[in-house]
């Protein structure tokens, strides 16, 4: 009998815990999470934050906090999580760690995101979302009682200061970013109460929750009581003129100024303090907010105490009190540091051909090293620039036989076998594995080695050899000379293109190599070039045909409406005309037949050539750091890995 | 007797003696000297000369089997402890370790490949003009033969060292020519005429020797568009190196000038009616014609390291030429410190040469006044 009620009262106990590990690993509202697991949930905080006068943790949580599942184990308090950063303008660590979006992505093991590629969208700031059957309206709630990092209530005022007097402003937003004139009409935006609001748009948009779940708070709200103050329509401009001047601005340019505060972000480059320095001082919804800038780059964090996530016990989330975003300028520097072992955690940058390196230190500097899923589909892309100014040279690049025969003159085995470590699959730049669109084909169009068939294809093309057999001539007689321009976008880049150059001499192509500033390389598109580039998971939000690096022209030709670039080619103009409607179709049939075609116009067309995809990306973490080895077994993607970075605790 | 002969002759034939035997009598007796100038001469044959024949491979040849290899170990005792009088190697089996990923190559003790000399292997075209196979030293088997092991794209960096050896040395012996050729004329006029020319010309030279050396080659390396051909950036880095190197010489040479063109020589020779260029070629240049050649052994060097220094930071020389310096600027990261030491090779090549020259120039120094 006694026995009995023992075990009963365990099973009372443990119920919870096990309903709780039956949960698809994400986040959940907590009423949603407290009636399916059955838990009892009383609320804690970090004392790194007593004596501060602060109100109790309970107050500052909004009413329906949002659960975290934890990965491991539910972490303990304390500790400053240091990582070190080497490019300035990516911001990539702080952008992703210290990340919190308006919709969540339930973590997966894949490296695709959306919700049509088979994810899972959860809530994050946003309780709830509901999207009309004809996809134009949707419907959204704020959590009520959420509060910005300064402790002020986040409302529908603050959605309807975003639209009205930040998007509407045309001093601040002089053109309508696409989503919000989706169909050539400004959103309807229709506040409901307090903290329900609704959009509305002239045409369906079956892809925006996907959209607003990559996006930050500031997409649809900004923190109305801290930047009227600042704002022309609220405050005199006696009172902004002085800040402006300070800073540099002149009298005309207060929508430049006003946009330097990037509160929430136009883009999703949201708080970074060092492309917005005004961000510092402004609220915010992230785990961290920044205090400090000791040197120029390197910014000191501390927890946001009215942060609305909790761990499934409860603890306000994040576990680790401070944050310090070290700056270098260089590459082996941030190796150094790792291998050195004065770094937490780092993965975007630093590269596969070092891992040997990285877990040769491993025991010595107490960290590890996983390979997860890399960010990008393909880390090393090839293509000639399609719209340069030379029609000799455009006839050529445009020509899809070209195309074709310098992917068959790249020898991938080599390229994989030397730049990734036997890591990946060679294949075209393709849809990423296990969608439903994907056909062999598109991974195996144009892959195989071979240089007669190359040979053959250029022939055909009508491009003669010189007398001696070594290059090839234009038409017009001039020798095909393409250099190769690149800037170091991805680790892989002079590798890459050290061997390209290599594979154009058997097919007669003289190509030099020259590595140029990343600004003069955008800054330039009308030169005849060969380029790499990188090619990321979702590539077709991008269209698979990367017009916006390769074909740069053409897409000034599109978004112009006609009036400047160049006109793209049927084959070219019809992936336009398909990124339209998969944009805004809500039927998944549509979309998957939509999408079929684009994959298929690419692997005919070759508008981006690939080598190698999926190979993974090493993620460096300290020995100590709780919840996040669990990743490499799970095979999450090393964005999911950062931006779950509320939940790293320090073991001991 | 026959010692004192021997001395007396020996005696005589010192007295009799030019300057020029009297120098390298001098010279052969200092030992550092003649190690340097075996070394520089080895150099010179085998990179400079002829490194086509001495390398073991062609130089781009990839060899994606073999990536980052580490030298190969040259056996004359094999694995059950009998010794071969022929040199060899051990087959290569290269396999990627599971645990930290890289590529590992073990020696195969059961395949010996035997070191030949003159053998046949790739294809090359001696100075650009006459085709051959033959190299120096070599393998008759098909397999891996990489005495200083490979880089990241498995390329052969002995080879690689040799070839660079001929870009590298050249560089310095063409460079100091030409700030030679330059400072002797620009310091012989400065000194020989005075006046206006002398004026400009040291004014020009304070110039050039006031602005900060590495900000200038870095402005003028930039300076070469990206799209010229190896060869003419690699005359161009010369041009820049030299352009440089020419000041200091022509200020000695002008002082030299000044100093001996009243003296008695000098004016007995104006006064029989000589003109201005046999005075010159004939009396001032022999008189510190010593110094001069002193001067040129420790330019080369210089010279040398300059370029290295360039290539290293990525302002000289590119990929695809090989020079030490551009094979140094691709060691330069944590991976090749920790993992990869091997690409460090050429640094030991540039160490040697320097002293080398150093040796040389010390020995010369002496040598160079021998009375």
């Amino acid at each position: 009998m006694k026995r009995i009620s023992l075990l009963a009262a365990a099973g009372v106990l443990l119920a919870p815990l096990w309903l709780a590990a039956q949960l698809p690993p994400g986040q959940y509202n907590l009423d949603d999470y407290v009636r399916q697991t059955g838990a009892s949930i009383t609320f804690t905080d970090s004392p790194y934050l007593a004596g501060r006068g602060l109100p109790p943790v309970e107050e500052r949580l909004p009413k329906n906090p949002l659960v975290m599942q934890t990965w491991e184990e539910n972490g303990k308090y304390g500790g400053t999580l240091t990582w070190t950063e080497y490019t300035i303008d990516h911001d990539v660590y702080l952008r992703h760690l210290n990340a919190v979006k308006l919709l969540e992505i339930a973590p997966s093991a894949s490296n695709h995101r959306y919700d049509y590629l088979g994810a899972t969208i959860q809530p994050s700031i946003l309780e709830t979302w509901e999207q009309s059957g004809d996809a134009t309206e949707f419907t959204f709630r704020i959590r009520e009682g959420l509060k910005w990092s300064d402790g002020a209530p986040v409302t529908t005022d603050d959605v309807r200061y975003a639209f009205d007097d930040v998007y509407f402003n045309e001093e601040i937003t002089p053109t309508l970013p696409r989503w919000a004139n989706w169909g050539g009409e400004p959103v309807q935006v229709s506040i409901v109460d307090d903290y329900s609001f609704s959009l509305k748009f002239a045409k369906p948009y079956g892809l925006f929750l996907g959209q607003v779940s990559q996006q930050p708070a500031g997409r649809f709200m900004r923190p109305g009581h801290y930047m009227k103050q600042y704002h022309k329509d609220y405050t005199d401009m006696e009172k902004i003129l002085p800040v402006m001047k300070e800073q540099g601005y002149d009298t005309a340019e207060w929508g430049t100024f006003y946009t330097s505060f990037a509160v929430g972000g136009t883009d999703a480059a949201n708080h970074i303090p060092t492309r917005y320095p005004n961000a510092i001082e402004a609220p915010s919804l992230h785990p961290w907010h920044v205090i400090e800038e000791p040197n120029p780059g390197e910014f000191l964090l501390e927890r946001n105490p009215y942060f609305f996530k909790i761990d499934p016990i409860g603890q306000q989330l994040p576990y680790i009190d401070r944050a310090h975003r070290v700056f270098v300028n260089n590459l082996e520097v941030m190796n150094a540091k790792v291998v050195a072992g004065e770094t937490d955690v780092q993965f975007q940058f630093i590269r596969l051909g070092d891992v040997p390196v990285f877990k040769s230190n491993e025991e010595k500097a107490g960290y590890r090293t996983m390979l997860l899923p890399a960010w990008q589909q393909q880390v090393l892309v090839y293509f000639p620039n399609l719209t340069p100014a030379d029609p000799v040279y455009a006839a050529v690049t445009q020509d899809k036989r070209f195309r074709q025969a310098i992917s068959l003159a790249i020898d991938r085995k080599e390229i994989r076998r030397s730049i990734f470590l036997d890591f990946g699959r060679i294949a075209q730049v393709s849809p990423p594995r296990g969608v439903d669109f994907w056909k062999p084909h598109m991974d195996t169009a144009f892959v195989e080695y071979d240089v007669d068939a190359a040979n053959a294809l250029l022939d055909e093309m009508g491009l003669e050899w010189d007398d001696r057999r070594q290059y090839r001539l234009l038409p017009d007689g001039r020798r095909l000379s393409i250099p190769f321009m690149y800037y170091e976008v991805t680790p892989t880049a002079t590798p890459g293109a050290e061997l390209f150059a290599e594979y154009m001499g058997p097919i007669g192509i003289d190509t030099q190599i020259k590595q140029v500033d990343g600004r003069l390389w955008w800054a330039s598109d009308s030169e005849a070039r060969f380029s790499n580039w990188w090619n990321p998971t979702m590539n077709f939000t991008f269209g698979p045909m990367k017009f916006n690096v390769a074909g740069r022209a053409w897409n000034a030709w599109y978004n112009s409406g006609g009036e400047s670039g160049m006109e793209p080619p049927p084959e070219a103009k019809r992936l336009y005309e398909l990124r339209e409607i998969l944009y805004s179709t809500g039927d998944a049939d549509e979309r998957r037949a939509v999408l079929t075609e684009m994959w298929e116009n690419q692997a005919e067309n070759l508008w981006v050539i690939g080598v190698v995809a999926e190979a993974p990306g090493p993620f460096v973490y300290d020995v100590n750091l709780g919840n996040v080895g669990v990743a490499e077994e799970r095979g999450y993607y090393s964005v999911v890995v950062g931006e779950a970075g509320e939940q790293w605790f320090w073991k001991n | 007797m026959t010692t004192r002969k021997a001395a007396r002759y020996e005696q005589e034939s010192y007295y009799i003696a030019s300057q020029w035997r009297l120098m390298w009598r001098k010279f052969k007796s200092h030992r550092l000297a003649m190690v340097g100038t075996a070394i520089v001469g080895f150099f010179i044959v085998t990179g400079t000369l002829f490194c086509e024949f001495f390398a073991t491979h062609d130089i781009y040849e990839r060899d994606s089997d073999y990536i980052l290899c580490p030298p190969q170990k040259v056996h004359f005792v094999d694995a059950d402890g009998r010794f071969h009088l022929r040199p060899f190697v051990y087959r290569l089996t290269t396999e990627r370790n599971m645990d930290t990923f890289a590529l590992e190559c073990t020696e195969d003790t059961a395949v010996r490949y035997p070191i030949h000399l003159l053998v046949r292997g790739d294809e090359y075209k001696l100075w650009g003009l006459f085709p051959g196979r033959l190299h120096l030293l070599g393998i008759r088997d098909e397999g891996a033969f990489y005495l200083f092991g490979t880089d990241n794209l498995g390329r052969d960096l002995f080879s690689r060292v040799f070839y660079a050896a001929r870009i590298s040395l050249s560089i310095g012996f063409v460079g100091v020519v030409i700030s030679f050729v330059l400072g002797c004329i620009l310091g012989g006029v400065s000194g020989y005429f005075g006046g206006t020319a002398d004026m400009a010309i040291q004014r020009m030279i304070e110039f050039l020797s006031s602005i900060p050396q590495i900000p200038l080659w870095m402005a003028l390396a930039a300076a070469i568009p990206p799209s010229w051909p190896a060869l003419r950036v690699y005359f161009v880095i010369i041009l820049i190196l030299s352009i440089i190197g020419w000041t200091g010489l022509a200020r000695v040479v002008r002082g030299y000038i000044i100093a001996l063109r009243d003296s008695d020589m000098v004016v007995a020779a104006r006064v029989s009616g000589a003109r201005t260029g046999p005075i010159l070629y004939r009396h001032l240049l022999p008189a510190f014609l010593s110094y001069l050649i002193v001067h040129l052994t420790l330019a080369v060097p210089s010279m040398i390291l300059a370029e290295t220094a360039l290539s290293f930071l990525g302002l000289g020389l590119r990929p695809p030429v090989v020079s030490w310096g551009v094979l140094l600027s691709a060691a330069q990261n944590v991976k090749t410190v920790y993992l990869n030491l091997w690409l460090m090779i050429p640094a030991l090549f540039v160490i040697v040469t320097v002293l080398a020259f150093n040796f040389i120039g010390d020995g010369m120094r002496d040598a160079a006044d021998p009375y």
